[in-house]
């Protein structure tokens, strides 16, 4: 790690002011680091880190169901990737909800008295369970030292209980994400408030995760890292061209018995965001649909981040874009606020690509 | 034997009396006096400002109107906010005030989504955070006194009893002076019903209470998906477990079958 450090400082320094950021919120609170107010209390944090980054790093929870639990052995060589992808992007997830609750070193306290009414409370609950049980499952696949050999063997032998776990527990996961918005009718704009955000919200979810998926994969091939392996990432593709599918059928069929399109008259913005949203989806849907695009590392790349950047517009959309302030106070994230989401997002991706070089490339990835 | 607040807003002489005397009771440190597009000071409630009065104009047919009214917690008879808080910090009192207990928040701000009138505040400049809002002097309740502000008010524009005397008098005055009121109670029905009740002059949007709230309760929107996610999630796992134990036994045939 140290090694890493000293060759790339540029990335180091920037990870260290994200430390002392890190350091002034915890002293200063909140409302010195951020543009929240009482008009908005939740903000870029939430929708970008927390909403967005619990779904791209759907990917693992996808993946591993379908080798683990359905079978499907075609997508077995790209298991480790998306559980690595998965384990680190949850990780942040949960530093993400740490940076943004306002007491973090009293989080503990949800234990005392829980509400079981509360969707926050699930949500929560299934978070800390997903990234606990994505650990367990990537550890038998990437911890090889004799040291840890009793813990890993345990892991191995209850494999098919925690990806059976991890999976239910992400369903009910990806879909409370958007449960949690269900309560605000009042607050967010037609075009993205429905009785349907909890489905919205996950078949979005399989299909950004799958995406980042293809992402990730398509950039190993394309810088030459690790080969690109065109059986199982054409089937990732044709899956995710599937929930690509039922959520942007349902979304239209939602709005359009919601009468919610009318809501883009006279919210100049929105409704662009809105239009982009769709144009995201529907482009990387018609990508996936092609099999010559899904079978090319650079063509499934671009559709995934298609898929990716669809999916971000949308819980932007949900959580920032299409609220109706009660002070008619127009939010828009200070300088800390987006270091703090930048660096919540550099973390992750630095650890991920200091664990893949160390960690994919030894298990016999370059090879088909 | 829960009690009610009744606000008449024709009777507010706009003098902030209650104000003062919330932030009295309460021990809340002054704001500093910030000129806005109303005569409202603060122009809406804060960590340090759990009652407000908001002054409205409006220019009509009939000449220049100026509305005055008190914005604080409704204290709803299903708040969205208990039902939201994971932490159990919100409790809904037999007496009626909605509490809330700072020794139980971990300051996620679910509960300030939650609301429909946007009442929570949030202490923005501490490290310890807590939520801040009205608690109907629930403490006051307790001893068998009214709260601050409606003990304080000079025109006893608002009046505080058990629920179903306040409902009586509220109706009884519409009775009586039909020009004066709009034939409505809000909060008898709004939310599914909050402690705290407006009598207006005028259409109740004019005074800033949000007009799309419905009149089902808020809990409504979310008791259904908090029932279905444990079947969803054991629901899901049986499921998977069948699929696994499937796909496990296709392996071993298969390997058997080399």
């Amino acid at each position: 790690m140290k090694e890493y450090f000293k060759q790339n400082k540029a990335v180091s320094v920037l990870l260290l002011l994200g430390a002392v950021l890190v350091l002034y919120r915890l002293f200063w609170g909140l409302g010195a680091v951020s543009a929240l107010s009482d008009s908005q209390p939740w903000g870029l944090i939430k929708a970008l880190n927390i909403l967005s980054g619990g779904a791209l790093a759907a990917g693992s929870f996808v993946v591993a169901a379908s080798v683990h639990i359905f079978g499907i052995k075609r997508l077995k060589p790209i298991v480790r990737p998306a559980l690595l992808m998965g384990a680190i992007g949850h990780t942040f997830v949960l530093a993400s909800l740490l940076y943004d609750v306002g007491r973090p070193i009293l989080v503990w306290r949800i234990l005392i008295d829980p509400n079981l009414n509360s969707i926050m409370l699930y949500t929560f609950a299934c978070e800390a369970i997903y990234t606990t049980a994505v650990i367990c499952e990537i550890m038998p696949e990437f911890v090889k030292s004799k040291k840890y050999e009793a813990i890993v063997d345990f892991m191995s032998s209850i494999k098919g209980g925690v990806f059976i776990v991890s999976a239910a527990v992400s369903v009910v996961y990806q879909s409370n994400l958007g449960a949690l918005y269900l309560v605000s009718p009042h607050r967010i704009s037609a075009l993205w408030y429905s009785p349907w955000l909890p489905t919205l919200f996950f078949f979005s979810a399989v299909s950004s995760g799958l995406g980042m998926v293809a992402v990730e994969n398509g950039i190993a091939a394309v810088s030459g890292s690790r080969v690109w392996n065109k059986d199982a990432m054409s089937l990732a593709g044709s899956i995710m061209a599937a929930s690509l599918c039922i959520f942007l059928a349902l979304r239209v069929v939602d709005l359009a018995m919601r009468d919610g399109f009318q809501a883009m008259t006279g919210h100049g913005f929105q409704a662009a965001w809105f239009i982009a949203e769709m144009a995201c989806f529907a482009a990387a849907l018609i990508m996936s649909l092609i099999p010559a695009v899904r079978e090319s590392a650079s063509g499934l790349l671009k559709a995934g981040a298609l898929a990716a950047a669809g999916v971000v517009l949308n819980r932007l959309g949900v959580a920032v874009v299409g609220w109706e302030n009660f002070a008619g106070v127009t939010y828009i994230p200070n300088l800390m606020e987006l270091y703090a989401s930048f660096v919540l997002i550099l973390a992750p991706v630095v650890l991920y690509k200091y664990f893949s070089a160390s960690l994919l490339t030894q298990g016999g990835q370059k090879a088909a | 034997m829960p009690y009610s607040m009744l606000i008449d807003t024709t009777k507010c002489i706009g003098c902030q009396g209650c104000q003062v005397a919330c932030k009295n009771w309460n021990n809340h440190s002054a704001d500093k006096t910030t000129l806005g597009p109303d005569f409202g000071n603060p122009s809406r409630m804060n960590k340090n400002t759990w009652t407000v009065v908001k002054f409205n104009e409006e220019s009509g047919p009939g000449g220049h109107e100026w509305y005055f009214s008190k914005q604080q917690c409704m204290h709803c008879n299903e708040p969205a906010c208990v039902s939201a808080c994971a932490c159990g910090a919100l409790k809904k009192t037999e007496a009626g005030p909605v509490v809330y207990d700072e020794g139980k928040c971990i300051g996620c701000r679910y509960c300030m989504l939650a609301c429909p009138f946007g009442v929570p505040t949030f202490e923005w400049d501490k490290a310890l955070p807590a939520i801040s809002k009205c608690q109907l002097c629930s403490d006051r309740i307790s001893q068998g006194l009214e709260p601050a502000c409606s003990k304080t008010c000079p025109s006893q524009a608002i009046l505080f009893g058990p629920r179903e005397d306040i409902l009586a008098i509220a109706e009884k005055r519409i009775a009586a002076k039909p020009g004066r009121y709009v034939n409505h109670i809000y909060g008898k029905e709004e939310a599914g019903g909050t402690a705290v009740m407006y009598l207006a002059g005028t259409e109740f949007e004019n005074l800033e209470l949000p007009a799309d709230v419905d009149k089902a309760k808020y809990t409504a929107l979310t008791v259904g998906t908090v029932a279905k996610t444990p079947v969803v999630g054991i629901g899901a796992a049986a499921l998977l477990a069948g699929f696994f134990f499937i796909s496990g036994r296709k392996d071993k045939n298969a390997k058997g079958g080399e």
